[in-house]
């Protein structure tokens, strides 16, 4: 009886000990989503990105470790390929990551590789975060390196003559806690590349000494190919750039809905400078739903070298040769985009454990070259559709 | 120089901020204040290849691939 007694008290501490701390708080969880992207832009660029993920994490260990896969089919028929008779093209890029982290007591570290494939490309990555909380988690300090190694060349070209970019890079900064209401992050991004920069497909129209002011903002490609010379040279740019960025981050809680507000400020060697800046207003519209306006203002101006019409350089011996570094690449000219879109997620399930959750993002952007050949605007539409999902 | 314009700007940021204690921080605890880069991969991408700026984001950031 008094067995039967001991037993029957036993199992109800149990009980009420697994009640106090369900055994579910105990397990690593899991987490998977799967993501369709799409892209379309008024250049005739199509892109659809699919994407699958998961993280096993258990937050009482303090350990998490996580992988991504995704795959971009990319089909395009730009100007660029018009002007140059170029085919149009469909290609392939495998995307595969990992993250790893580790917390003991306020310290933690992620570490972090991918691996991106494509016919003409392969990027190798790697990169280490390590965090420590202070003052009872007002201030975060963050302290990153990372190291990327990457074979570009052309789609058949035998790989030995394949060229070898290095990027190197370094982030600090912390994320601290303003009041009750507001947290904010400032970083500093330092970038070095080092190696082959180019676009191996470019070809650059060449026109004669003193003729490329006459070229007109968003020529054509018959217009262009009348006017300029025969020399057609491959894109050439410096083979370093170093590249500095500086982002700040707040985030302010007003009622049931979260303001969120990036600015990155960026320069580099090339004498690129650029201003970034990302709004969204995150609102809980019901106990399931979270809707967020999205705003984003991106302006740069162009590097040093850029023209909108390279000049032939005459040499001593008559003859007419390219400027050292030349380019076609419109990203590196002066441009403007404003970007405008919606997102909301939807809690599909009931109860405090294992939700799923189903996401969804428009986008749209317009976007206005200054001095390119070609073109002088661009209009182009994100999409993306996601399901979520965690088992506790 | 760099560093020492980082430190400059987080004793500044700094200055304004109050301890907050934990049990006071319920509204910073909900997910929409983390403080991370809420753009998927896939947006990300689509970014560093309009844009001729890069940085901002976390951990390794992969080569474009866009030539």
């Amino acid at each position: 009886m008094r067995l039967q007694l001991s037993f029957t008290l036993a199992l109800a501490a149990l009980l009420a000990l697994a009640s106090e701390h369900p055994a579910s708080a105990e397990r690593p969880s899991v987490t998977a989503a799967a993501e369709v992207a799409g892209y379309i832009d008024s250049t005739h660029v199509q892109v659809a990105s699919p994407s699958v993920s998961a993280t096993v994490a258990d937050e009482l260990a303090g350990w998490s470790v996580g992988g991504r896969y995704l795959v971009d089919v990319v089909s395009a028929a730009s100007v660029d390929i018009v002007s140059t008779a170029s085919p149009h093209w469909s290609e392939l890029r495998h995307v595969g990551s990992a993250e790893v982290s580790y917390k003991r007591g306020p310290a933690a570290v992620t570490a972090s590789g991918g691996v991106s494939h494509e016919p003409d490309y392969l990027s190798l990555s790697g990169g280490l975060v390590a965090t420590v909380e202070l003052l009872d988690k007002n201030l975060t300090p963050f302290l990153g390196v990372r190291y990327g190694h990457d074979d570009v060349g052309r789609t058949g070209m035998p790989k030995d003559r394949w060229q070898l970019l290095q990027r190197g890079g370094m982030q600090a900064g912390a994320a601290f806690v303003i009041n009750r209401f507001i947290v904010a992050s400032a970083q500093l991004d330092a970038d070095f590349e080092r190696g082959y920069l180019a676009k191996p497909y470019r070809y650059i129209p060449l026109f004669a000494p003193g003729s490329g002011a006459s070229v007109p903002v968003g020529a054509s490609p018959q217009l262009v190919n009348e006017l300029r010379l025969d020399q057609r040279p491959i894109d050439s740019l410096p083979d370093a750039r170093d590249r500095y960025a500086l982002t700040g981050r707040i985030a302010a809680r007003v009622g049931h809905a979260t303001l969120r507000l990036d600015e990155r400020i960026y320069t580099d060697s090339w004498g690129l400078w650029a201003s970034t800046t990302d709004a969204r207003v995150m609102v809980d519209a019901g106990p399931r739903l979270l809707i967020w306006p999205h705003l984003r203002f991106h302006a740069q101006s162009s590097v040093d070298f850029w023209q909108r019409a390279y000049e032939a350089v005459a040499q001593s011996d008559g003859t007419l040769a390219p400027p050292r570094y030349r380019t076609g690449d419109r990203e590196l000219s002066r441009l403007d985009t404003v970007t405008g879109g919606l997102g909301l997620k939807l809690r599909l399930t009931g109860g405090a454990h294992s939700p799923w959750y189903l996401t969804y993002q428009l986008d749209g952007a317009y976007t206005r070259f200054y001095d390119a050949l070609y073109i002088t605007e661009r209009l182009s539409l994100f999409s993306a559709l996601g399901i979520s999902g965690r088992w506790d | 120089m760099t560093l020492r314009f980082l430190l400059i700007a987080l004793c500044a940021s700094a200055a304004g901020c109050a301890r907050v204690p934990p049990y006071q921080r319920e509204l910073l605890a909900h997910p929409t204040m983390l403080l991370v880069n809420f753009s998927g991969p896939a947006e990300e991408h689509v970014y560093a290849i309009q844009e001729g700026a890069i940085g901002g984001g976390s951990g390794a950031e992969g080569g474009c691939g866009c030539n």
